[in-house]
Parts: C-alpha cells; sequence; structure tokens
C-alpha cells in the first residue's frame, strides 16, 4: 500500500513537470504564432523560462536566441545589418507545420530588456546568436555547454551560411522562405531594355570614348599603378587611413596605411611620368635650351623623387643597407 | 649596344654630337651577334651564381616544405621507373588513408629531373638525384634569361632584349622561387610561362602554325608542371579577344589560335591531376569560347567576300557581339545546371578576396594566399616597378599586336600580384621586359650621337619678324623643321642622363644581390642567427630533431605534427605521417587540429585509433622563433572547428578580455589543450625559479608544473623549437593512464578502482 | 611413521599428477619473511620442486638475487610469502617491483595473512584489489572442534567462483572436491584466510570466495596473544580499536583467491591465506594441495598458455616460372606494395597451446600441441573494421620450428576503398592467454594499365573521336580539291601574309 502511494506520488510528480514543461511550449507556440516572423521578443525573464531546462523537466524542444541591440542609442550597426536576415530565417521556419514549430523557437532579446542577461553571459558586445540544444526528445544533445554561439565572425551575417547552420541544428531541414517581391521582375528587365536603347542611340557618342587609345592608355596606367602601390592588400586587410598620429607611413615591412600606398602610387606614377618624359618628350624639342632645361628639371625630379622613395623603404625596411642622397 | 650611324636626310653627313670610329657595316653586324651571343651567356652565368648563396653556406639542400615532397617522388621516378611513380601510392602519407600521389600532383617537375638525371647518366656522369633537383631551379633560371631575351626581341630590339634577360636573370622576384634547393613547381614554371609566351608571340607574328604548335607543347608542360598554368589559358585567349575587338583579327591569328588551342588542350588533358578539367571548370571556359568566336569571325571572313565591305565591318561587329553574349550564357547556363564546376578555391580567392578567408581556413591559413603589400613589390623588383608603367606607356606608343599582349599581361599580372604574395612570380617577368624596354629607350635616345639637323633656338633663320612685327617661323624653315627628325643636343644633357641611369642600374645590381643573400637564401630547415657577439651562428635543431626521429623511432612509426611539417618529417626522416603539406584531407587535418586543441583524455582516443607513435611540436618561446606551433594555433582551432563546431570553440582559447595569452590569465580551455601543455611542458624549469618568459610572445609564463598522464618527453631539441613527445600504451593491467603515472611517482591507492571496500577502516590507521 | 609413509607415496602420487614445464621457464624466487618459518611449508616446495621448478629462496630484505640484470630476468617467477613485511631490498618495493614484473613477464603468486601491511595491500590495490584491512580474517559460525574460528573448511563448489575457467582449476580437481558431502570427496581447509573484494577489473578472475556461514571479522587473538607481553598487549588492544570493522563482508564479495593475466599476459594470483600451503593442511585430506597446483600451474604459465606461431597474408597470383603444381604462387604483400582493391586475400594464423605433460623432451617446441577453437575473428580495420568475418580451423600444420600448431585461414575479398589496413586477429577468453595479432598491408587503386581498355560508357567518345578526324579529312580533301572558291581563300592568305610581313 504504501509503495504503491509512494509511486503515485512519483508520477503525479513527473505528469506535473512534464504538464509544466508542455504548458510554457505552448504559451511560447503561442507566442510565435503571434509574433510577426515567428520570431518571440523576450526579456531576462522569459528568456530564462524560455531556455530553461531542469532534470526534472528537460526542454524537449531547440531555440535559437539572437542577443542583440537595436534601439538606436546603441549605436550598433551589425546588429542592423544581421536584424532582416534573423527575421528572414524565422519567417521561412513559420511555414513549417505547426507540429513541427512546437520543436523549435526564434527568439529575441534586445540588450535594452535584457542586460540582466547580457550581464550573466558577461557580453561586451552584440549581436550573438545561441542555439539551445533540446535536452529531451529524438534530438536530445549531451554535449556540456548548453548552448552554441554563431561565430559572426567566420560566417558574416550572410543569409545562405544562417540559415545553412539554422537549418541543419532544426528538427528538420526548411527552405528560405521570401516573400514575392515583383519589384526586381519588373526592374532589371526595362533597366537592362532601356540601358540596351541608350547604348544604341548613344553610341556615336561614346564609340569614339571605347576607342580613343588614350583612354584606355590612361585606364590601364592608372590601373597598374594603383595594383602596384598596394591597394588590394587595403582592401583585403582593411587598412587605416593613416596612423593615429595623423603620420603617413605605418611601421613594419608589412603594414601599411591607405594614405601611404597613395603616395607611393603618386610616387610611381611620378617617376614614371620623368622616364617617359626623358624618353619620348624631350626628344621632340626643336630648341637646344628648352631641351637641356627640360632634361635637367625631369632628371632632377627622377634623382629626388627616387632618393626619397628609397628613404621610405628604408624606414618600412629598418635593415636595408642602401640609400641615395636623401637620408 | 652601338648603334650604326645613320645616312642623314639626302645623304647630306650629319651633325654628331662626339666622334664614333668608322667601322663597316659587316663588322659591326658581326661584332654585334658575337656580344649579344657573350653577353647573353654572362647573364645566364650571373642568374646561376647568383642562386647559389644557400649552397655555398649550408650543404646541397632543399629548402622549405613542398619541395622536401617533389625531391621523395623524384627519387622515387629515377629509383622505381616512370609507371612506378606513375601509380604511386603513398601509404606513409595521410596515414592511414595513403595517398594516391600519381594522380593528385603535377608531374611535370619530377619528370624533368627525371629526364634531366637520366641524360647525364647515359652521358656517364653519375650526379646524385638530389643535386639535380637542387641546382635545377637554377639552371632553368639561366634558360628564363634566354626566354625572356627572345620574348622581348619581339617586342622591340636586340638590345632591349639582353636588357630585359640581365634584369630578368637577377630581379629577386624570381630569385625568391628559383634559389638553388627551392625544388618547386616554379622553379621551371617561368622559363616555361616565358617560353610558351614567346612562341605564342612568334606564331600571331607569322601565323605559322609550326611556332603555335611548338607553344601548344611548351603550354601542356607548363600544365604539367604547374598550376599557374591557368594563366596562360586565359591570357592567350584574351590577347585574341582584344585583337579581334580591335579589328584586327586575321587568318594569321586565326591559324596559330585554332592550332594552339586544340593541341595545347589535348596535350594538358594528358595530365591525370588535370584530366577532364579544360572542358568542365570556368577558368578553362574563356579559351573555348574565344576559339568558338575566332570560328564564327572565320565564317564572317567567308561572307566578307560575299557581300561588300561597309556592311561587312557592321556584320563583323554585330556577330562578334552575339557570340560573346551566346557564349556568356551557355557559360552561365552550364555552370548553374552544374555541367561546368564553379571556380576552385585558389581562383575564387584571387577575385573574390573576401572567400578565402571565410569559406577556406585552410587556404587563408598558408602565408602565400595572403595579400602583398607595397614594399614587398620594391622589394622584389626595385626600380623596375616605376620604370614598368613606363614601359607600358611606350607600348601604346607604337600599338602593335604584341605590345597587346604585353599591356594585358601587365594589367591582369599586377592584379594577381597585388592580391596574392606568390603571384609575384607572374608579374615579375613582364615588369623586366617592359622596364626594360623604358630604360633601353632612354639609353637609345641619349646615346645616339647624331644631333638633330635643326635648332630653333640657334638658328637664325627659324624666326623672323614681319611686316606686322610679329614673329613666325618662315614657310621654308616649316618644312625644314618637318624633315628633321628628333634627336638629343648637347653633349652634357647626354652625360647629365646617362650617368645616373648607369648609376641606378649600379645600385639595382647591388640591390638584388642583398635581397637575394639575406631574405631568400636560407633553406628554412635551418635557421641563421647570430651569437652574442655577432658571429653568424647556426640553429640546426629540425635537422637534428628528423635525423632523431630517423635513427630512434621504428621504422613504421605514426608521427603527428601540424601539416606544415609533414614532408620535412617524410623526406628527412622516412616515417609515416598523418597530415602533411598536401590539401588532401580537411577532416585529417581537422583530427591533427583537434588532438592539439583538446586535453589530454579527449585526445588519447584519437591518437590511439590513429595508431600515433609521436606528436611534434615547434616551440620558438625559448629563442623566439616566431613561426611557432602555437602561433599557428589559432588556425588548427578554427579549422577543427569546422568539423566539430560543438566540441571546439575558438573563443574557449582566448582570455575572458578576448585576448591571445599564454600567461596565467589565459583561459582554462587553452591551459589544458595538448599544443600548450607540451610546448610548456618544463618551460619554466629552464629558468629555475625566475620569470619563464616566452620570448616569442612576450609573456611569462606560470611556473605551475604541468601534467602529462598519456605522454611522455621523448626528445627536445637544443634550442626546444622541435619537441617530440612519444604516446604510451594502455596501461598493462588496466589502469588509467593517470593512475599508472601516479604510482610511478610514488603515490599510494587509499582505495581500489572498483572494489567494494570490504570493510573500511577508520582513517586513522591510513598511513600513505 | 606409516602414516608418514603413505602420506608421502601420496603426495608423491598428486605431484606426478601435476607434473609439468612452465612455457616460461623453470626459475622461482620465493621471498620468505622471517616472520614465517619456511620448514613448515616443505610440502608446498616439496610439490613445487616435483614439478621441476628450481625455488631459490631469499629473504624480503636481500638485495642480492636481483629479479632482473641487465634486461635479463634471473627469475621467470616469483612467489610472495612476504605478508606482515612492510620494508623491502630495493628492487623488491612495489614501486619498483611492480613494473618489474610487468616489463619482464614475471608471473607471481602473492600469499597474505592477516598480518598483511598497509604497503602490501596499496600494492594490490593497483590491480583492483581491496584487501580486508589487518588483524581480520575469514570466520565461520561453527567452527571445527578444537580449532579456532578463523580455520575455515569447507566444500570447493560452496566456495568455488561461477565464472572460474576450466584452464585454472580443471574438472579433475572440482571432481575431487565435489561429492565431499557423501564424506568421499576432500574440503578446502583455510586457516586465518585474509579476505579481499575483487573489483570489476577485466582482466582480474575470481577464483575462490568464502563459502556460506563465514563471514569476515576481528582475529579472534587467543591462540597468539597468551604470549604477548604488556605493552604488546596494549599495542594490540590500540590497534584492534583502530581495525574496528565498519562492515562485514560476506560471500561471493569476500574473496579468497583470486588471480590476474595482465594485457602482455603476466599471470599473478593472491591467495588470502598463506596457512592454505602450510604443511599442516598440505594433507590427503584436504583438497588444498590439488587446489594449490592446479592455480599455481596456471600462473605459472602450465596451463592454459595460447601463443600465435606464425600469421601470414597472400594473394594468389599466376606464377611466372613454376610455383606451386597448379602454376600458382602465394605473393605476400606488404605495406609498401599493397594489395589492390577488390582482390581476394587470404589470411593465416597459427595458434598452438603449451602442453604441460610433455615434459618428457627437453625442447620446449615440443611441448605445444595444435589449439583448436571455433570462435577466432579476424577484422580488416583501417580506423574502423571495414571487414569482421570469423576465421574458421584449416586442420593442423608443423612450422618451420617443428612445432605442431592449429591453423586458421580465411579468404576474403578487400574492399574498395585504398588505405594502410591491418588483419587483426582479437581473441580475449579468461583463463587464457590474450591472443592480438596485427599485420599491417596496404590496399592500393588499380594501376594506369589495370582498368578495362574498352568501357560500354565511352562509346560516344570513341564514335566523336572518329567522326571529326573523319570529318577533319574529308575537309581537307574537299578544300585541295574542289572549287576555285578554296583556290582564292588560300591566295588570300599568301597575299595577306606577304603584306604584313614587309609591314
Amino acid at each position: 500500500m504504501k509503495f504503491s502511494l509512494s509511486s503515485l506520488a512519483g508520477l503525479a510528480s513527473l505528469l506535473l513537470a512534464a504538464s509544466a514543461q508542455a504548458s510554457t511550449q505552448d504559451d511560447f507556440l503561442a507566442e510565435a504564432n503571434a509574433a510577426p516572423n515567428g520570431i518571440i521578443k523576450l526579456d531576462s525573464a522569459s528568456y530564462e523560462r524560455l531556455v530553461s531546462s531542469s532534470p526534472g523537466s528537460p526542454r524537449n524542444y531547440s531555440v535559437t536566441v539572437v542577443l542583440t541591440a537595436l534601439p538606436e542609442q546603441f549605436k550598433c550597426q551589425p546588429c542592423h545589418v544581421f536584424d532582416p536576415v534573423y527575421k528572414t530565417v524565422g519567417n521561412s521556419w513559420k511555414k513549417a507545420s505547426r507540429e513541427e514549430r512546437k520543436d523549435h523557437f526564434f527568439g529575441q532579446l534586445d540588450f535594452s530588456d535584457g542586460q540582466a542577461v547580457f550581464a550573466k553571459l558577461g557580453l561586451q558586445s552584440a549581436p550573438n546568436l545561441q542555439y539551445f540544444a533540446p535536452k529531451a526528445g529524438p534530438r536530445k544533445s549531451d554535449s556540456k555547454q548548453d548552448f552554441i554561439t554563431y561565430d559572426f565572425s567566420r560566417n558574416g551575417f550572410g543569409l545562405e551560411k544562417l540559415h545553412n547552420w539554422q537549418s541543419n541544428l532544426a528538427p528538420h531541414p526548411f527552405p528560405i522562405f521570401t516573400p514575392f517581391n515583383p519589384i526586381p521582375y519588373i526592374v532589371i528587365p526595362t533597366t537592362i531594355i532601356g540601358g540596351i536603347i541608350g547604348l544604341y542611340f548613344a553610341s556615336p557618342y561614346i564609340v569614339p570614348f571605347i576607342q580613343s587609345k588614350a583612354i584606355w592608355q590612361g585606364a590601364c596606367l592608372v590601373a597598374i599603378l594603383i595594383f602596384t602601390s598596394g591597394h588590394m592588400w587595403n582592401r583585403i586587410r582593411g587598412a587605416p587611413y593613416q596612423n593615429r598620429d595623423g603620420s603617413v607611413f605605418a611601421q613594419g615591412f608589412s603594414q601599411q596605411n591607405v594614405i601611404e600606398t597613395q603616395v607611393v602610387g603618386g610616387i610611381y606614377g611620378l617617376l614614371a611620368f620623368s622616364a617617359v618624359a626623358l624618353a619620348s618628350l624631350a626628344p621632340k624639342m626643336l630648341g637646344s635650351y628648352r631641351q637641356r632645361f627640360a632634361v635637367y628639371i625631369w632628371i632632377g625630379v627622377m634623382i629626388f623623387v627616387f632618393s626619397y622613395l628609397v628613404k621610405v623603404f628604408k624606414y618600412k625596411n629598418g635593415g636595408y643597407p642602401f640609400r641615395l642622397f636623401l637620408g | 649596344m652601338s648603334t650604326p650611324i645613320p645616312p642623314g636626310p639626302a645623304g647630306r653627313e650629319v651633325k654628331l654630337a662626339y666622334p664614333i670610329p668608322k667601322i663597316s657595316k659587316t663588322t659591326l653586324i658581326n661584332t654585334s651577334a658575337l656580344l649579344r651571343f657573350t653577353i647573353l651567356t654572362v647573364i645566364s652565368a650571373a642568374a646561376i651564381a647568383s642562386r647559389l648563396f644557400a649552397v655555398v653556406r649550408h650543404e646541397s639542400i632543399i629548402h622549405e616544405f613542398d619541395p622536401w615532397f617533389n625531391y621523395r617522388a623524384s627519387k622515387v621516378l629515377v629509383n622505381e621507373g616512370f609507371y612506378e611513380f606513375w601509380n604511386w601510392f603513398d601509404p606513409t602519407a595521410w596515414y592511414p588513408l595513403g595517398r594516391v600521389v600519381g594522380g593528385t600532383i603535377y608531374p611535370g617537375l619530377m619528370v624533368t629531373s627525371g629526364i634531366i638525371y637520366n641524360v647525364l647518366h647515359y652521358l656517364n656522369f653519375p650526379v646524385d638525384i638530389r643535386n639535380v633537383c637542387v641546382m635545377l631551379a637554377p639552371a632553368f633560371a639561366g634558360l628564363t634569361a634566354w626566354a625572356t631575351y627572345l620574348f622581348t626581341c619581339e617586342m622591340a630590339d636586340e638590345s632591349t632584349g639582353l636588357l630585359a634577360a640581365a634584369f630578368m636573370g637577377i630581379v629577386p622576384g624570381y630569385i625568391s622561387r628559383s634559389v638553388a634547393g627551392s625544388y618547386d613547381n616554379e622553379a621551371i614554371a617561368i622559363f616555361l610561362l616565358m617560353f610558351t609566351f614567346y612562341l605564342w608571340i612568334r606564331a600571331a607574328k607569322t601565323g605559322s602554325a609550326f611556332y603555335s604548335t611548338l607553344s601548344a607543347i611548351f603550354y601542356g608542360w607548363m600544365v604539367a608542371a604547374w598550376g599557374g598554368y591557368v594563366f596562360i589559358t586565359n591570357m592567350v585567349p584574351l590577347h585574341v579577344f582584344v585583337l579581334v575587338l580591335m579589328g584586327r583579327f586575321s587568318n594569321r591569328i586565326y591559324t596559330a589560335y585554332s592550332s594552339w588551342y586544340v593541341i595545347g588542350t589535348l596535350a594538358s588533358m594528358q595530365v591525370p591531376f588535370v584530366g577532364f578539367l579544360p572542358v568542365r571548370t570556368s577558368e578553362h571556359m574563356a579559351a573555348l569560347g574565344v576559339f568558338g568566336l575566332l570560328q564564327l569571325v572565320a565564317f564572317v571572313g567567308i561572307v566578307r567576300r560575299l557581300v561588300p565591305d561597309k556592311q561587312f565591318q557592321s556584320l563583323l561587329k554585330t556577330f562578334v557581339v552575339l557570340a560573346f553574349t551566346v557564349a556568356l550564357a551557355v557559360l552561365v547556363l552550364l555552370t548553374t545546371s552544374g555541367w561546368i564546376a564553379p571556380w576552385t578555391g585558389r581562383f575564387y580567392s584571387l577575385w573574390d578576396t573576401g572567400y578565402a578567408k571565410i569559406h577556406i581556413p585552410i587556404i587563408a591559413s598558408v602565408s602565400e594566399h595572403q595579400p602583398t603589400a607595397w614594399p614587398s613589390f620594391f622589394f622584389d623588383l626595385e626600380m623596375l616597378i616605376f620604370l614598368f608603367p613606363a614601359g607600358v606607356f611606350l607600348c601604346f606608343r607604337e600599338l602593335r599586336d604584341e605590345h597587346l599582349f604585353i599591356i594585358i599581361y601587365a594589367v591582369l599580372s599586377s592584379y594577381f600580384a597585388g592580391v596574392m604574395v606568390r603571384l609575384m612570380l607572374v608579374i615579375t617577368p613582364v615588369v623586366c621586359v617592359s622596364a626594360a624596354m623604358a630604360f633601353s629607350t632612354l639609353l637609345k635616345t641619349y646615346m645616339d650621337p647624331v644631333v638633330p639637323s635643326i635648332d630653333m633656338d640657334t638658328d637664325r633663320d627659324s624666326v623672323i619678324i614681319d611686316e606686322k612685327g610679329e614673329k613666325k617661323t618662315p614657310r621654308a624653315y616649316a618644312e625644314k623643321v618637318k624633315a628633321s627628325k628628333p634627336g638629343i643636343y648637347g653633349l652634357d644633357t647626354r652625360l647629365a642622363v646617362l650617368t645616373p641611369l648607369v648609376c641606378s642600374l649600379v645600385m639595382f645590381v647591388y640591390h638584388c644581390t642583398w635581397v637575394t643573400s639575406n631574405a631568400y637564401s636560407s633553406p628554412s630547415v635551418v635557421l641563421a642567427s647570430r651569437n652574442a657577439d655577432g658571429s653568424p651562428a647556426v640553429i640546426d635543431d629540425f635537422r637534428s630533431a628528423y635525423k632523431w626521429l630517423r635513427e630512434n623511432t621504428e621504422e613504421d612509426a605514426v608521427i603527428a605534427s601540424w601539416w606544415d611539417y609533414g614532408y620535412q618529417i617524410a623526406g628527412f626522416s622516412n616515417r609515416t605521417t598523418l597530415v602533411d603539406n598536401s590539401e588532401y584531407g580537411v577532416t585529417h587535418i581537422a583530427t591533427v587540429g583537434k588532438i592539439m586543441a583538446t586535453d589530454e583524455a579527449t585526445a588519447y582516443p584519437i591518437l590511439r585509433k590513429h595508431d600515433v607513435d609521436y606528436l611534434l611540436v615547434i616551440f620558438g618561446g625559448l629563442i623566439g622563433y616566431s613561426g611557432d606551433d602555437i602561433n599557428k594555433f589559432l588556425w588548427m582551432v578554427r579549422i577543427s572547428q569546422g568539423i566539430w563546431p560543438d566540441e571546439i570553440q575558438e573563443p574557449n582559447y582566448f582570455t575572458p578580455r578576448g585576448e591571445y595569452k599564454m600567461d596565467a590569465s589565459a583561459s582554462p580551455t587553452m591551459k589544458n589543450s595538448l599544443m600548450y601543455k607540451m610546448s610548456y611542458y618544463r618551460f619554466p624549469d629552464l629558468f629555475g625559479g625566475g620569470q619563464a618568459v616566452d620570448r616569442v610572445r612576450q609573456q611569462v609564463i606560470p611556473n605551475t608544473p604541468i601534467e602529462l598522464n598519456v605522454i611522455e618527453e621523448a626528445f627536445t631539441s637544443e634550442n626546444w623549437i622541435v619537441r617530440i613527445f612519444a604516446v604510451k600504451k594502455e596501461d598493462d593491467i588496466g589502469r588509467g593512464l593517470p593512475e599508472s603515472t601516479a604510482f610511478a611517482k610514488g603515490t599510494k591507492l587509499k582505495k581500489s578502482k572498483s572494489a567494494k571496500v570490504g570493510g573500511a577502516k577508520k582513517k586513522g590507521s591510513q598511513k600513505a | 611413521m606409516r602414516l608418514v609413509r603413505t602420506f608421502l607415496s601420496l603426495l608423491a602420487l598428486v605431484s606426478t599428477a601435476v607434473e609439468g614445464r612452465s612455457a616460461t621457464g623453470q626459475r622461482v624466487l620465493v621471498i620468505v619473511e622471517h616472520a614465517i618459518n619456511r620448514a613448515d611449508y616443505s610440502q608446498f616446495w616439496d610439490s613445487l620442486q616435483a614439478r621441476g621448478f628450481e625455488l631459490t629462496f631469499k629473504g624480503p630484505k636481500e638485495e642480492t638475487h636481483q629479479l632482473v640484470e641487465y634486461g635479463e630476468r634471473n627469475f621467470d617467477h616469483l612467489i610472495m610469502m612476504t605478508p606482515s613485511t612492510s620494508s623491502f631490498a630495493d628492487h623488491l618495493r612495489p614501486i619498483r617491483l611492480l613494473p618489474t614484473l610487468l616489463e619482464s613477464g614475471i608471473n607471481t603468486l602473492f600469499l597474505s595473512s592477516p598480518s598483511q601491511t598497509d604497503a602490501t595491500s596499496s600494492l594490490y590495490r593497483e590491480f583492483d584489489l581491496e584487501f580486508s584491512p589487518s588483524q581480520t580474517s575469514l570466520l565461520t559460525h561453527n567452527p571445527l572442534p578444537g580449532k579456532s574460528g578463523s580455520y575455515v573448511a569447507f566444500d570447493l563448489e560452496d566456495g568455488l567462483h561461477g565464472e572460474v575457467p576450466l584452464s585454472v582449476i580443471p574438472e579433475s580437481v572440482r571432481q575431487k572436491g565435489r561429492s565431499a558431502s557423501s564424506g568421499v570427496g576432500r574440503k578446502m581447509v583455510v586457516p586465518e584466510g585474509l579476505t579481499h573484494t575483487p573489483g570489476s577489473n577485466p582482466f582480474l578472475i575470481p577464483v575462490l570466495h568464502a563459502p556460506p556461514g563465514t563471514f569476515t571479522g576481528d582475529l579472534p587473538r587467543l591462540s597468539s596473544s597468551d604470549d604477548s607481553s604488556e605493552e604488546d598487549y596494549d599495542d594490540d588492544n590500540e590497534r584492534r580499536t583502530k581495525n574496528k570493522l565498519q562492515q562485514v563482508i560476506a560471500g561471493e564479495e569476500a574473496g579468497l583467491v583470486s588471480v590476474f593475466q595482465s594485457r602482455s599476459n603476466v599471470r599473478f594470483g593472491w591467495v588470502g591465506s598463506v596457512g592454505m600451503v602450510k604443511d599442516d593442511v598440505w594433507t590427503a585430506e584436504t583438497l588444498n594441495p590439488e587446489f594449490i597446483s592446479s592455480l599455481t600451474s596456471w600462473i605459472f604459465q602450465e596451463t592454459g598458455v595460447v601463443k600465435v606461431l606464425s600469421t601470414e597474408h597472400y594473394r594468389i597470383r599466376e606464377a611466372a616460372n613454376g610455383g606451386a603444381e597448379d602454376g600458382t604462387i602465394k605473393e605476400t604483400r606488404d605495406r609498401f606494395k599493397g594489395y589492390t582493391v577488390k582482390e581476394d586475400v587470404t589470411y593465416e594464423i597459427a595458434l598452438a597451446q603449451h602442453d604441460p605433460s610433455s615434459s618428457s623432451s627437453s625442447s620446449l617446441n615440443a611441448s605445444y600441441v595444435p589449439f583448436e577453437i571455433d570462435d577466432l575473428q579476424l577484422d580488416f580495420t583501417m580506423l574502423d573494421p571495414h571487414i569482421r568475418t570469423s576465421i574458421p580451423f584449416a586442420g593442423e600444420v608443423v612450422t618451420s620450428s617443428g612445432i605442431r600448431a592449429g591453423l586458421y585461414r580465411k579468404t576474403f575479398q578487400v574492399p574498395d576503398r585504398h588505405g594502410v589496413f591491418k588483419f587483426v586477429v582479437d581473441w580475449w577468453r579468461p583463463g587464457y592467454s590474450f591472443v592480438h595479432e596485427s599485420d599491417t598491408t596496404s590496399v592500393v587503386p588499380f594501376r594506369h594499365d589495370e582498368y578495362p581498355r574498352f568501357i560500354r560508357g565511352a562509346f560516344p567518345f570513341y564514335t566523336g573521336a572518329g567522326l571529326v578526324s573523319g570529318g577533319f579529312l574529308v575537309f581537307c580533301w574537299l578544300w585541295m580539291h574542289l572549287g576555285v572558291e578554296g583556290d582564292k581563300v588560300g591566295r588570300g592568305n599568301g597575299v595577306e601574309k606577304e603584306g604584313k610581313k614587309t609591314k
């Protein structure tokens, strides 16, 4: 008798736990349905409730939460970049059937509502995207840490990668749903056709432009100068414009500033032009005096600028033993 | 480079700035020919000599990492014959997966050296294959100088060619990858590149199928030798395409390109590693498209005879545009439908510069794929870098077909070189050529003794005052002006220009020599350093460690290290490695990363599953060798995170404040990682209680002793650069390894692992 | 007197019954502590010597007679009769002893007694054996008349552990033990047995445990503490309070005899009571002689010793010249020249069991007999087993060393996956030596000339190539022989070329 009683009690407690679990789940489902894009707006309390999981009542659904800071005063640029992407993914999940949606929720916790959580997790930056695997059910994970963080630094804010990541973690893979947007279908063809027509009519003015040697020549030379003065490095590494103290040249052989590359490009251009001037302009001068003048000018420029370039390079590369007239 | 005296206009005796000896034309021609030959020989000799620093200083040794594999492969080739090499399955690499070498490499390099080896032996020169491999690059550098000469001669005249050859011979940008011992694909690739281009230009000029066939064959060789062949594959069609757009289409172009494309493609498809790529990947589609385009244009050419010329031009243009769009559409269609593979990672990282960093940590982790900062341009090319645009400008001045080639080459390669340090190699030839063109134009202009027949500043009759009192040139004088050819007047101006030019040449030579001897001549397996008194010292840790492995480990021992050292371990110590430098299996590399990045308990099962006997780490903290494993550690973490995102997370390896630190504030995950433990095991002991400073990271290592349970230190090199640890076997009597080590340390068990304590005693009686 | 003689004859009989040779050697080092009088165990020593063991007796503190010198072992087996010793000679200190035993494969028999020291116990804990505190012993509720409660006698089957393999305690001994109730059989006698609880270590085999009606309790001090002096008594007294039992263990938990075989087939045995081998219980009335003898013969590698004589893997190839009668040869491939994928490979392994009875011949070789089992299993594994199959018995062979062995052979097709593979045979059965064999080979992809020359799927390509080249010839022919057009074009080219050249 006693035994049966105790067992009953245990049973009851279990049931309670389960029902409690279920009820929260249903609440959130309702919220998710109510919310636009199916993303539940959270605050510290509801966040805890959503992701809470105790051995007694293990969380049998998975959760994705973005910890962001949208209000203007935080000036969180990436948050705003990421927001629409996240909404799209949430919205795509909303297209899944009600039963499946019970098993995964999208949440959004803004810093303004959830300082507590930010503090607890010791987050200095936003946005952060967390995935909480379910603690019960078929997809239960037994990894030690209770959530996985989406690595923005590696994946960026792109939609594909996020969706990819998410739909692998979701109960089942789901397609990206984008509401039908007629604008491109109208705009793009019109622009193309218009462009073609425009080109056709403008051709008498454009064609000579395209065919002019000078233009191509200039373009090529500029391109060469830009690339050889390390522009791509700036693009890929996101070089600073100049040093903090405003000086031009960055310290170190494999470091450079944007303005520095511009200066170097200018130097190259000047030297190249002086060479050209000496090679092809000076001889065309049909007067010995002016020619002499021009030649001295340009050779002077060449020597001076070149030695300056060497000086700069010596500054960049300490061990460089050679120098010209300067420094 | 003496110039024959030109007869003045209308046979009048010309004014000379300085007297030149009277030499008959024939002698002049003969001597110049002889001079050219000698100069070229001397240049080649210089090119070879300037690459021998490493051999002179250390020994005839293979450099770097990849060359070690090429060297091994060459040994297989010469020892076991071509077919064995062709079907070579290397069970000692990527253990236990093994590596099918035959199908996964560019065999050109090994085959080349193999042929040389056999020829030499046939001629009874008993040369060791190692020396062939070591000396291959310099030898081909000599050939490259020659090829450059030929190429430039097509662009301008012989003297320019010689200058270009001289530049090419000693320019650091090329030496960087072709010093004696750097036995890598690029060693022969650049020669092939230049020679293919030369032959192509010849073909395009003369329209001879012979030359284009030759160029196709060399292209085939290039394909077999280096992945960079794709540059040619796109360069030549682009040249043709531009020519067509400029309305310069001719049957010469047609013949040259068609035969080049057909034969070249067939040749390239003979390389197993390339196989069907030429018809399946987008890198090769441009060539195919242009081929089709040419057919269309030729067809138009036939139509030409039927329609009047006026319509023809428009017809041609429409055709070109149409064909282009259609081809593009088809290409896009095929790519999207998956028939043509999209751009492969390496090349993708050329276009979308952000791509590699995000998608392919392995590529991003390789330093060769980093962008180029301007100093390295100047470092590698010195003054050529600014003569280069001048040369391109001059190319524009007289715009022959081959000059177009130079221009396209210049623009493309400068972009590539900007994106990838490694491709500095590709830009170097064109820089040399066009810089030489600029330079020799300068020299010729200012050496030419001929003084213009008229001088408007001195000639009395140049200006007359007419009745209105205005200065004006008389018609007669204007005629003379038209007739006169431009030139330089004063001798002083000549000297004023020539002296600095010559000086700059001298400086260039000094620069190249310095760069070569300081930057590009260290075989990274032997580090040069200085003692306290400044005398040069050699840090030979790598070789000693590899020697230790070779002599003290079992024949079939498996050694796990980060992939950079795979080839060297295989080459030096002839042991089985888990991963090596061939970017072959990401999962496997990630596995090693995981071993290094996790704690002992997690790593041990993996180690045992892969039969790892020894772990090898590179640690520079003692002497400040910055290229050590801890500085590469984050890549290991990232790569393995790509495979096991929920087990390994990069943030865990940073301090709470997000710093990458090794000192007391290092994160627990970092401190528990095998990499950290192996690197700093017993490190603080060296400082005898003092502060243990890691000289690379300039951080104080906490001197709490590090416990190693599943591995034990086997070897540590003189300067601690290489540390080797042996993996323990499971305990013989079924204890956990921590317990057995504890027992060996003398701690007694208070209770047994699983036995139920029968009659446990009170604490009192338990004596430890 | 007669009794003695009969007893001796009996002993002789017994000893011949268990006469045999160890598979690893006959030299035994016996460490006897001073508290124990060696002479009281003469029968035990005699039985061992009768079985051909050369015994060397030493005290626990004697530095001479190292177990191992210069990597060569001086003794093949060890008997530690040193329960109450707390300080040993250097080479016998637990921390030195255990590695020595394991590395050089010295089999050891440990004998305990209630006076066992903590040092010793903590050594045994390494084997996952938890001994009861000292001054405790196995007690029975109803002692034999005239004996103290710590003198336990019982039927073997009451104490014999469930899964004791026959190789450790053979059927004959069990037989003798059985039917004790009918008075014929003989009883096991355990005087002053120190019990232990065996842990869940997979290498551990519990053999004998406390029979029903017995339990572990404080050792009654009547016999020994009569002549104990005053201070000694206090000391006893406080020890008594110290070692007060907190819980009583009985039945299977209270182990008396356990054996252990390490990963590398080094064997250990624990006998809970030195008394079990004492002369007064080593009689024809007790089962101890047979029991202990069979136990030692297992520990000292006489019984249950299986060894792998040879393994071989090969593929059948047509011999270039001669070969076997059917013109084929066995071709063995190492890890550098591997087998080709999807190729039939045969693996053979020869197992033999040591036969102690054949002690007549001097050479160890002859003392092996073929070993036949039906549950041998072969893995062909790279990281994970790609193929796992049973490898059946295929008759007897005589190996090159003249040993008769049981041959197991299996032919299978290697998977279509190149890599470095291992043939792994792993046979772990308690009571027998562990068999673990692993041979490495590699599986290589097809060579360039091993693919089919013409395949159906490629016919579009063949036809395509044929058509194009044919078409090209036709085109050339047309171009050369047909019409004026071609001619004009040809000349046109020529003219243009000239023009460019002159330019």
